[in-house]
């Protein structure tokens, strides 16, 4: 049984450990000594080991070791189990296991992003470990794309032995197309597949780039628009390099490989734009068109029937019965978040951490930094509707809260519950805060 | 950080809202003849809608021909993090600039901004990001960089919220409440850019550091203040460019270059 099958692991840099073999995944942060006496009473590499690893974490740590994850796999799902008195931390799974205690928690079927740690820095996750023990403080693990998937996954799948597997073969067992030139440039909308050719990824000493020196030279003539290539980077000794508590690895040492990828800028873009236009006065709609009832100021910007002066222009829009004209609407205003950023409400959102799925064409999806995990994958919504900005919950974990200042107490709004955001109302997503500024006051 | 996919940094030149920027050797596979480059990398991870957007957003700025912008030699991403590289500019930002400059010579630095942003305009791009910072000095003028991405990687998203609070003032008030940018949030960006060059004064002195909120507000309920010191034709263009009514700002970049050369030029009456 191979574990993580399919999956991809950055390793997150940091000063604990990372390993993994075919038995399992674990993350280990905590005194040297006991980090390398750990491994060594339950080595890695073999499944006992791991099994004494996982129930270490479930029941109870020795001294010295502030954090541990252990991952296994089985037949249809993966498991977690963390433990630690420092700070663990789960990404990406839900309903989210405590943050500061132990936990264990299943998943089946699991195919979106996970991100472990203890002690997780916020450092970009670099590599891709395949097998062995390397310095890092978490990982992030994701469906192994097209891009990414592990030689030796795919061996899997081919049904090579698995004391075969376990050495990492460095020699290419089938000939892999390379990347470059090989594309056919009527594919246009297909993303070419990055090359996985695995005599490339275990080549120790060849770090030179590996296209053309020259872009402007077509590769074999057959540069196609969506190409895109990989190059082996220089060594990158800070996270390739083992770690010192290695002595006594309890795998083969082999560090993952990262990749990257250039755009092809000669390409033109798809879709060429036409030049901008110049400003009229009449050109404060949003893209997305829902036609609403306004009324025009004395310099024709169309603005809300409550308006007192325009938003455009500033002008008074104090007059008797206004004239009705329905126009696309112009944008409502704004929503400013707790650390500044600000997003234009001329369109819906959809709200949530990480890069949530929106399944509506007509929600932008609005993604929150939040380090300290308490907004949800998909966490709430701003629907504009007519000249109102309505907020919902979505079915968050943590809620969503309107801040009353009658009671100056939050207010948790229940899963569904529309809310029409008056001025200046605030609006708490797990731990992080919204202020909405209307365009224009009533 | 001492790299990024093929490149190695030499030092961090500058950090923005957005991401980093690096003096680096250039690949050899750029075939480029110069010894640097600037690599910006940006924040923001790279999904593969932000990947694609920014892919294209290249592509457009790269097919864009004028001598009025930095020059893109290349573009990618490197595990979950995109970066690009372009001209390093040794003269650097009419922010930093390395040699002082008389006004004269900021009036030229500035047109030579406005018709690089005019070549991103006709081809459909706004720049979004127009400042000081974003503004090189050349030998012979000067040149627009860095397109804004910030509107690339979060739509909908107006103000980055890192940063100077300072950086408002470049912001035209339609541009805070609207993500679509235009000709006209570039020019009003352009004007307040020839402002700061020419003054060292903020437009909006009433500015709290730190309060976000409270400057956006301040900025949308008042109007710019622009220095009484400053010479009564360039003050009639920034005044121009920074109308209220984006209808009432020069209509076109090109339209504020052509105003600026002749400010610049000592032999046309004022």
């Amino acid at each position: 049984m191979k574990v993580l099958r399919n999956r991809r692991v950055a390793v997150v840099t940091g000063d604990g450990l990372v390993g993994r073999t075919q038995h399992g995944l674990i993350i280990v942060h905590g005194h040297p000594d006991a980090v390398d006496a750990l491994l060594t009473d339950a080595p890695l590499d073999t499944a006992a080991g791991v099994d004494r690893l996982r129930r270490a974490a479930a029941t109870g740590l020795p001294t010295g070791i502030g954090g541990i994850v252990v991952v296994v796999e089985d037949g249809d799902g993966i498991e977690v189990t963390t433990a630690g008195p420092e700070h663990v931390s789960v990404d990406g799974i839900e309903p989210a296991p405590e943050r500061h205690g132990d936990a264990r928690v299943r998943l089946i079927n699991h195919t979106g992003v996970i991100r472990l740690g203890v002690a997780f820095g916020r450092a970009g996750a670099a590599h891709d470990l395949r097998e062995g023990l390397v310095p890092g403080s978490g990982v992030v693990l994701s469906a192994a794309t097209r891009h990414s998937a592990a030689p030796a996954d795919r061996d899997v799948d081919r049904g090579r032995p698995p004391d075969q597997r376990a050495r990492h073969d460095p020699a290419p067992e089938r000939a892999m197309p390379p990347a470059q030139g090989l594309v056919d440039a009527s594919s246009l909308d297909v993303e070419p597949v990055i090359d996985p050719d695995p005599a490339r990824r275990s080549s120790p000493v060849d770090s030179g780039p590996r296209i053309d020196p020259d872009p402007m030279t077509p590769v074999s003539g057959r540069r196609s628009p969506t190409q895109l290539t990989e190059i082996q980077p220089p060594a990158e000794p800070e996270t390739t390099q083992i770690a010192p508590q290695s002595s006594r690895a309890p795998a083969a040492l082999t560090s993952g490989h990262a990749t990257f990828e250039v755009f092809d800028l000669s390409v033109r873009a798809t879709g060429l734009r036409p030049p901008l236009p110049t400003a009229t006065s009449d050109d404060t709609a949003t893209e997305a068109t829902q036609l609403v009832e306004g009324t025009l100021c004395s310099r024709q910007h169309f603005n809300n029937p409550l308006a007192s002066s325009c938003q455009v222009c500033g002008i008074s829009m104090a007059h008797g019965t206004p004239n009705l004209v329905e126009r696309p609407r112009p944008t409502l205003g704004f929503i400013v978040f707790d650390d500044g950023t600000t997003f234009a409400l001329d369109r819906s959102y959809a709200i949530g951490r990480e890069l949530p799925e929106v399944d509506d064409p007509d929600m932008t999806p609005l993604v929150i930094d939040d380090p300290e995990h308490s907004v949800s994958r998909r966490h709430a919504e701003l629907r504009l509707d007519g000249w109102d900005v309505i907020v919902r919950d979505v079915g968050s974990s943590n809620g969503t809260r309107v801040w009353d200042p009658s009671t100056s107490s939050w207010q948790r709004l229940e899963t569904g519950e529309p809310l029409t955001l008056r001025d200046g109302t605030y609006v708490a997503v797990g731990r992080r805060v919204f202020v909405y500024e209307p365009a224009v006051r009533a | 950080m001492n790299g990024i996919a093929d490149y190695q940094f030499i030092r961090l030149l500058g950090e923005g809202n957005h991401g980093r920027c690096w003096l680096a050797h250039p690949p050899q596979r750029l075939g480029l003849r110069f010894e640097h480059v600037a690599v910006k990398t940006l924040t923001q991870r790279a999904g593969d809608d932000n990947h694609r957007r920014l892919r294209d957003e290249m592509r457009r700025y790269a097919t864009v021909e004028s001598p009025y912008l930095a020059p893109l030699y290349d573009a990618g991403r490197h595990n979950d993090q995109l970066f690009y590289a372009r001209a390093y500019q040794p003269g650097g930002s009419l922010d930093e600039a390395a040699a002082d400059l008389s006004p004269r010579e900021i009036v030229h630095v500035v047109a030579c901004a406005a018709r690089g942003a005019h070549a991103l305009h006709e081809a459909g791009i706004s720049h979004r990001d127009i400042k000081p910072q974003n503004v090189f000095v050349t030998d012979d003028g000067g040149m627009l960089g860095d397109l804004g991405l910030a509107q690339l990687l979060n739509r909908g998203q107006t103000v980055t919220g890192i940063g100077p609070v300072g950086a408002v003032e470049y912001l035209a008030p339609e541009a805070i409440r609207s993500s679509s940018g235009s000709r006209a949030a570039d020019v009003w960006a352009l004007g307040a850019t020839l402002h700061h060059a020419l003054t060292g004064a903020s437009l909006y002195p009433g500015l709290v550091p730190g309060d976000l909120l409270a400057s956006l507000r301040h900025v949308l309920s008042s109007r710019p203040l622009i220095d009484p010191d400053l010479d009564p034709h360039a003050q009639n263009i920034v005044e121009a460019c920074l109308a209220q009514d984006p209808a009432d700002r020069p209509l076109t970049a090109e339209e504020l270059a052509a105003e600026l050369d002749a400010l610049a030029t000592p032999d046309v009456p004022a």
